[in-house]
């Protein structure tokens, strides 16, 4: 089971486990002896009109009663800190194991199914873990004790309350043949809701834009009725499972009282041997119903930790090999070598298909191309965001799966399409890849980026909060604190993706003018959308459907490429001379 | 994070609000709560006779007798069964229907709410927001909408028959229930800020963890995974910091329940027993005291463990419903929808 598996992950097991299991053991052989103590004072107190025995056996009774909320106390206190322990081990592999995921693993999840795997699906085993820490583990304990105490006391008043355990057992087994795939269903329907709700979420902004309202209100109707119906099936299964069960304890109670009664009358049986036995029935009845109606529990954590163990199962696509190097100082001369690449491992139609040039040190190298041919996962390839599926991609001659990735990624400065910013100030965000940096470094790269004016505009300046609570900026506002944020780590080899597609024309002239003096001698590569971006370049790459249509300067291209020629008059169409 | 303080009356008025949604139940209800109340008192008149059948039956060796009463508490457990399945049965629907209809309205209504909203909202805080929180609420109903009823009869029963049965033992075996109650109360208190604390500590987490996620390429793009894990820890620890302290005082009281019921039978029977040498309680008397003490407890027990996790449900339940709670501006966030 991969629930039992998870307990490898942590280590919390061994700091409270094993206390938190001895205070129990303690506790149900402590609450064992109450009936027992019962049965003396009843038979040798009452019966015999014995005071002295009366009073003895009441105090030890309390006695052991305060004793048994001390050890269940401890117990609590062990528990708790095991499973809240275990929780936060567990959540921690988790989070530290996506850490290390390249793209291709983050393509396989949706950042709602990681997020749910750290929260629901760890709170489910959590409270598991500190249910079975107080509860599973003390069932069975009653259980066993009480029949054991039971066959001692009154073999034969046994032997006829042993025609109700089978019954009981059948009804259990019965129950969860029943109710545990009614919980699997539970669970997917559950996932399937929630997948619906956070699809909506996320993308709440389109499902507005595209007035898609009722669209998604009957989607989530839809699972939501689903979720209904196995909903509705589960509660009535227990709801007529926990009714047969007490009605099979009491009759066990009525036949106590009449079979031990009948007894009593030769002799056999005392009257509290009767009232002891009720007491044990009892404790070792009603723990098999508790553990029954949560089968539902169990069954839900273990889908939890199946899905837990999938992310953490993931191998990396991309890492280090044992002869990796370290790169310093690169010059920045980067190769392809006939590559080709596809997403899917078997097969698919391939996103760069043998592609072949090489950027010098100090060049800046242009990719241009319709959407969807293949652009951004040509300049992925040199980070190693993905490893090409054949051919390969060289830095100063060195294949760059054999440099090791963290110097690798420190040559390269990238700037995503989707420029992200994290919650904090500016200043922290422009330092996100430094954090050392000085802020006159800081102010170097912003104004480079052509960010400064609008940021010293902000009242609080560089200290001004972005993201979740602090102020909307524009898209083209991001984009130039992105480039900043990139510019700082001072790559050897920079990469803009797209970077400048929401910042109007002459701002990006004033960039790219910037970016030459500042970036002279590192090799710069721009996606680009829009042709007037690329005119300058020393190198323009035309992609086309995952080939390289054609590759050169504007004039070479001008004279020798239709496609480039197409972009170019579609876009600026005679209305720019160059 | 600011968290707004929540006031019992929000709290009251979410319940209101949510009984409002079994408005359309109203007979099936009022069936369903007549008969659980049958059956509540069913299920104490079962001990009750189990006593009599031992003072006239099983001590006197009146062999006839013991059959007659034997099978007449069969009878009436077998009826209480049947009340509590059919009971179930239509709770179940009615249970199950109202959720759904809850989750419909509350998706429906989030569709109804600005961008702006969304804007200052972490999609990671709605989603567990709307996922757990539904959860909680659909635990807290299953249980409580019958359940609260026989709770409550259960206990108004008990205190009445103890005392019918003999005023000494009843007044002693509710020495305890004073301590049982001061002691919910304070632990109650307790966890309510704890429990509190645990929920912004755990909001700031759900915050890193989305922000993380989202922005994962970025992180990798600048090399930044060993600097995110610290950051992750530090909320992590702090998380599993406050949950062992709001815990473990909430998880004290049913085994706090449970050592009180142990102290009760001690009581109960040590007391008992003097009594019936006195000539001033039975057997049958005890054993009745007994089975009522356990039951006694079992609701308390209920009422401890909710009163401990239902502070969390019930702020769950206003916040589900209200979407107040974390905002800055406490009152209303979902309720009042701005839509430009």
């Amino acid at each position: 089971m991969q629930l039992e598996q998870t307990g490898n992950v942590s280590n919390a097991r061994e700091s409270g486990f094993m206390p938190a299991m001895i205070l129990l053991a303690l506790v149900v052989s402590v609450d064992l002896f109450i009936p027992r103590l019962v049965q003396v004072i009843i038979d040798e107190g009452v019966a015999k009109q014995n005071q002295e025995v009366i009073i003895n056996t009441g105090l030890l009774m309390i006695g052991i009663s305060v004793i048994s909320a001390l050890f269940m106390i401890g117990n609590t206190i062990f528990a708790v800190r095991t499973s809240r322990g275990f929780e936060a081990d567990l959540r921690e592999a988790v989070f530290t194991k996506i850490q290390t995921f390249s793209f291709g693993n983050l393509d396989d999840f949706t950042t709602g199914q990681l997020l749910t795997r750290m929260t629901s699906d760890l709170n489910q085993i959590r409270h598991v873990i500190t249910m079975s820490i107080r509860m599973y583990v003390r069932m069975p304990m009653y259980f066993i004790g009480s029949i054991s105490i039971m066959v001692a006391t009154n073999l034969q008043l046994s032997l006829v309350m042993a025609l109700f355990l089978p019954i009981i057992l059948l009804l259990v087994a019965v129950f969860i043949r029943i109710a545990e795939p009614l919980f699997t269903k539970l669970q997917e329907k559950l996932d399937q809701l929630n997948q619906v709700l956070q699809e909506n979420l996320i993308g709440i902004r389109v499902v507005k834009a595209f007035v898609r309202r009722h669209y998604e209100n009957r989607r989530f109707e839809t699972r939501n009725e689903e979720l209904y119906g196995t909903m509705v099936k589960v509660t009535r299964a227990t709801s007529v499972f926990a009714p047969i069960v007490m009605v099979l304890l009491n009759l066990g109670i009525v036949t106590v009282i009449y079979y031990g009664g009948l007894q009593v009358s030769t002799g056999i049986a005392s009257v509290g041997q009767i009232l002891a036995f009720i007491n044990y029935f009892s404790i070792a009845i009603l723990p098999v119903l508790t553990l029954s109606v949560q089968a539902g529990l169990i069954s839900a954590a273990e889908a939890s930790a199946r899905r837990i163990f999938r992310v953490l199962d993931t191998v990396p696509e991309v890492g280090d090999t044992s002869a990796a190097t370290v790169l310093d100082a690169a010059k920045g001369r980067v190769v392809f070598e006939d590559v080709s690449f596809t997403y899917s491992e078997d097969g698919g139609a391939p996103v760069l298909s043998h592609i072949s040039f090489t950027a010098e040190p100090g060049q800046t190298v242009a990719v241009l191309g319709a959407t969807g041919s293949g652009k951004s996962t040509l300049i992925h390839l040199i980070p190693r965001f993905y490893d090409a599926t054949s051919g390969r991609v060289t830095i100063d001659g060195v294949d760059v799966r054999d440099i090791k990735m963290e110097s690798l990624r420190g040559n390269i400065g990238i700037n995503l399409q989707d420029s992200l910013l994290f919650s904090g100030t500016i200043k922290d965000n422009i330092k996100y890849g430094r954090p050392n940096a000085t802020d006159e470094e800081v102010m170097e790269v912003a104004k480079t980026a052509q960010a400064h004016d609008f940021i010293a505009k902000f009242p609080d300046g560089y200290e001004t909060m972005v993201g979740q609570r602090g102020v909307n900026l524009s898209g083209g506002q991001k984009q130039r604190i992105a480039i900043a944020r990139t510019l700082l780590v001072k790559p050897r080899i920079l990469i803009l993706d797209d970077s400048t597609s929401s910042v109007d024309v002459a701002t990006e002239a004033k960039i790219e003018t910037a970016l030459d003096d500042l970036m002279k001698d590192s090799t710069r590569f721009v996606v680009a959308q829009r042709i007037s971006t690329v005119l300058t370049a020393d190198k323009i790459l035309v992609l086309e459907n995952g080939h390289l249509a054609a590759e050169g300067t504007h004039r070479q291209l001008m004279a020798t490429s239709p496609i480039y020629r197409e972009i170019y008059d579609s876009q600026l169409g005679g209305g720019v001379d160059q | 994070m600011a968290g707004a303080i929540e006031t019992p009356k929000s709290v009251r008025g979410a319940l209101s609000r949510l009984l409002m949604y079994l408005g359309s139940y109203r007979i099936y209800l009022a069936l369903t709560l007549v008969l659980t109340v049958v059956s509540t008192l069913l299920s104490l008149a079962g001990p009750y006779y189990i006593g009599v059948a031992i003072d006239q039956y099983v001590v006197p060796n009146d062999v006839e007798g013991l059959a007659q009463i034997a099978l007449l508490i069969a009878a009436i457990y077998l009826v209480g069964m049947a009340i509590d399945m059919g009971t179930g049965w239509v709770m179940a629907t009615i249970s199950q229907k109202t959720l759904k209809q809850l989750r419909k309205d509350l998706f429906e209504h989030a569709q109804t709410l600005s961008l702006r909203f969304f804007d200052h909202t972490s999609t990671g805080d709605l989603m567990s927001r709307l996922t757990n929180d539904i959860d909680a609420i659909g635990t807290l109903f299953a249980q409580n909408v019958t359940g609260l009823i026989r709770d409550l009869f259960t206990l108004g029963g008990i205190v009445v028959a103890m005392f019918r049965l003999n005023t000494t033992l009843a007044l002693a075996s509710l020495v305890a229930f004073p301590i049982m109650v001061g002691m919910i109360t304070v632990v109650g208190k307790r966890t309510r800020v704890s429990f509190r604390t645990l929920q912004q500590n755990m909001g700031r987490l759900n915050g890193v963890m989305q922000e993380t996620l989202t922005g994962q390429k970025v992180i990798i793009a600048f090399a930044q995974q060993e600097s995110t894990n610290t950051k992750f820890r530090k909320t992590n620890n702090e998380v599993k910091a406050t949950g062992i302290r709001a815990e473990t005082y909430s998880m004290m009281v049913p085994p706090l329940m449970f050592a009180f019921n142990n102290l009760n039978i001690a009581i109960v029977a040590g007391l008992g027993s003097w009594m019936t040498l006195q000539g001033l309680a039975t057997v049958g008397t005890i054993s009745v005291f007994i089975t009522y003490s356990r039951q006694f407890s079992t609701p308390l027990r209920q009422f401890g463990h909710s009163s401990a996790t239902s502070t969390t449900r019930s702020s769950r339940r206003s916040r589900a419903l209200s979407g107040s709670s974390r905002s800055s501006t406490p009152s209303q966030r979902l309720k009042t929808p701005r839509t430009p």
